[in-house]
């Protein structure tokens, strides 16, 4: 309990730098942001005028800031410039489709990679072992975008088996979780097998060895707790990355999503569009990677007694 | 006679887990070899790129999305122009932005990591925290937010990789400094009066060196995905301009007539990343003193599976 307090507490900090950041990104375009947000749409000089007091871009920047802060704890991320609409109701209705893409992309991470990860390990240096280390090492260098490509070309155009578009269906959802979650099995996999080449190889295993237990009673016991530490971290780490990753993968597949919003808005350099979308995945991801720390401290007592003792 | 070999060969695969074995002196020739022919064939691409590719990578034709030929190689794009040509002048791109940007990403992430490790106190902290905010952005969406505040243009590509990549080294150079800073030697330079200046350039620099190039051969993979990501979404060079990224985007458009446009820049893409990673396996298996399921090697794992 303690150990959640801390790592809540530390987050506060990285939270507050957050939205400095993200402040700040609309006074990073270079030249007045007023005049960048209007370019293109025939304002007037008084146009212009109007739209910085509407802003507040007159008033001084720690006046500003307070007010963003202030009403981003009421949880207003302002008004979108392209819909006129808060930024807020935006987001969340797309984000249950972001999230339904990256938790399916990480299921089948999980349920391709770990069976391979524990194969391998079991077959070291077996043809088995061969075949999946081969197609993990192949399996990093596809990017989900292009990777999205090859699939929908093969699967969808080619053998008509998958659709290629839209949200309908749970069939769907097949070829952009694949996509997003290949790279990510891979590795896994490869981690896996790793880690439990490692384990095999401590005392304990070969005390439970030497016990006379089975291979599949010291997998299930005593190995695979203990190798899934570095895999829950790496989930943690990768998180993110699958969330940057459904990106590329909603624009292609033409699924409605954070990503693809933030991509649309970028184009049209819609700021608070563009903040609210960056902000509210950043703090997804720390709330993620705080609940990792949570579940290797529950998996690994070792991991436990060095969060609390740091 | 059965059961002898059933157990020699329990006894085999037994020994064989229990023998401590390095994982990279198998099969290194080959993948030394495989290694080697890649990134030459990639260097040179993007060095001779005008001797070698046969036609001029922007010169619009009459005979466009045709299939792969005997004038032209790889076909033609949807303007005629020859994907074989273009894929080889792509390499250009890549490379560059590779290089330049993870040598900005050593030169401020070493430094900002070693001040941060070594002084600790209140520059240390203040840099650290900086660090856990950047890093609270998965790179891929530093780097667009970067190449939207500053337009296109591979300058700008450069520069948001190489911001998305300094956190990286600056925490890893940090704990590694960290547990350096604790060793004797550090304590017994310390006490002959070397100054701090010193004790950084002769005595710790030298041990994080090797973890930084592992992470800074896995950064090189990541930043040509990277770059490859802004430019097919429309945010890196502008079209003219040939690189996979671009070239990918286009072979999205007529993927069901052309498939050829999307598959030779998406092969390039991966043979180039699969030559850092495995380059940077070699380097890792050549310097690494810990496991590879270490947490200090999470990081390089995660960043040459390129989707971090």
């Amino acid at each position: 309990m303690r150990f959640t307090a801390k790592r809540l507490l530390a987050a506060v900090p990285v939270l507050f730098g957050l939205s400095i950041v993200v402040f700040l990104i609309l006074h990073l375009l270079p030249g007045d942001p007023a005049q960048a947000i209007l370019f293109g749409r025939n304002a007037t000089p008084e146009d212009v005028a109007k739209f910085r007091e509407d802003l507040g871009l007159t008033d001084p920047l720690v006046t500003q800031y307070g007010n963003y802060l202030g009403n981003l704890l009421q949880g207003d991320l302002g008004t979108s410039f392209l819909y006129e609409q808060p930024v807020t109701e935006k987001i969340f209705g797309l984000i249950p489709h972001t999230l339904l893409l990256t938790i399916a992309a990480l299921s089948f991470a999980l349920l391709v990679g770990v069976p391979s990860g524990i194969l391998a390990a079991t077959y070291v240096d077996r043809p088995v072992d061969k075949i999946v280390t081969a197609i993990a090492v192949l399996g990093v260098t596809f990017p989900a975008f292009w990777l999205a490509l090859l699939l929908t070309r093969l699967f969808a155009l080619q053998w008509g088996l998958l659709p290629s578009l839209g949200t309908g269906s749970l069939t769907a959802l097949v070829l952009p979780a694949v996509s997003l979650g290949w790279p990510l099995s891979s590795i896994l996999a490869r981690l896996l097998r790793d880690s439990l080449i490692d384990v095999y190889r401590s005392p304990y295993v070969l005390t439970a060895r030497a016990r006379g237990f089975g291979t599949n009673r010291i997998l299930r016991r005593h190995a695979l707790r203990n190798a899934f530490g570095p895999v829950v971290s790496m989930l943690g780490l990768q998180f993110g990355g699958l969330m940057a990753g459904a990106v590329a993968i909603e624009v292609i597949f033409g699924r409605p999503g954070v990503g693809a919003y933030l991509i649309e808005s970028m184009r049209a350099k819609d700021i608070p569009a563009i903040q609210g979308v960056i902000l509210t995945v950043a703090v997804v991801y720390l709330i993620v990677n705080l609940l990792v720390d949570l579940g290797r401290a529950i998996l690994e007592p070792k991991v436990r007694a060095e969060l609390q003792a740091g | 006679m059965e059961a002898t070999d059933e157990t020699r060969s329990k006894e085999k695969r037994l020994r064989r887990l229990l023998l401590a074995y390095p994982r990279f002196v198998k099969h290194q020739g080959l993948i030394r070899g495989l290694l080697l022919l890649l990134i030459l064939l990639f260097v040179f691409a993007a060095i001779f790129a005008n001797v070698v590719s046969p036609k001029d990578p922007t010169a619009i034709g009459f005979n466009v999305l045709q299939s792969p030929n005997s004038e032209n190689w790889l076909g033609t794009d949807q303007l005629g122009r020859d994907v074989l040509s273009r894929a080889i002048h792509g390499a250009r791109p890549s490379i560059v932005v590779a290089i330049l940007s993870v040598v900005a990403g050593v030169t401020i992430g070493v430094p900002a990591g070693l001040i941060a490790g070594y002084t600790g106190r209140f520059a240390g902290a203040f840099i650290m925290r900086l660090v856990d905010i950047m890093l609270a952005f998965p790179g891929l969406l530093m780097a667009l937010i970067v190449v939207t505040l500053l337009g296109p243009g591979l300058r700008s590509i450069v520069i948001a990789i190489s911001i998305a990549m300094i956190p990286w080294f600056a925490r890893m150079v940090y704990g590694a400094t960290l547990s350096i800073k604790q060793k004797g030697f550090v304590d017994s330079a310390k006490t002959i009066g070397a100054s701090p200046l010193r004790i950084i350039a002769l005595h710790i620099t030298p041990n994080l060196a090797s973890q930084v190039a592992v992470l800074a051969t896995a950064a090189l993979g990541w930043a040509i995905l990277i770059s490859a990501t802004l430019n097919f979404l429309g945010f890196g060079l502008s079209p003219p301009a040939s690189d996979w990224g671009i070239d990918l985007q286009f072979g999205k458009e007529f993927l069901q007539q052309a498939w050829w446009l999307a598959v030779v820049p998406g092969v390039c893409i991966s043979a180039t990343i699969l030559a850092t990673n495995l380059l940077g396996d070699v380097i890792a298996g050549v310097t690494s003193r810990g496991s590879q399921t270490d947490p200090r090697n999470l990081q390089r794992q995660a960043v040459s599976s390129g989707t971090l």
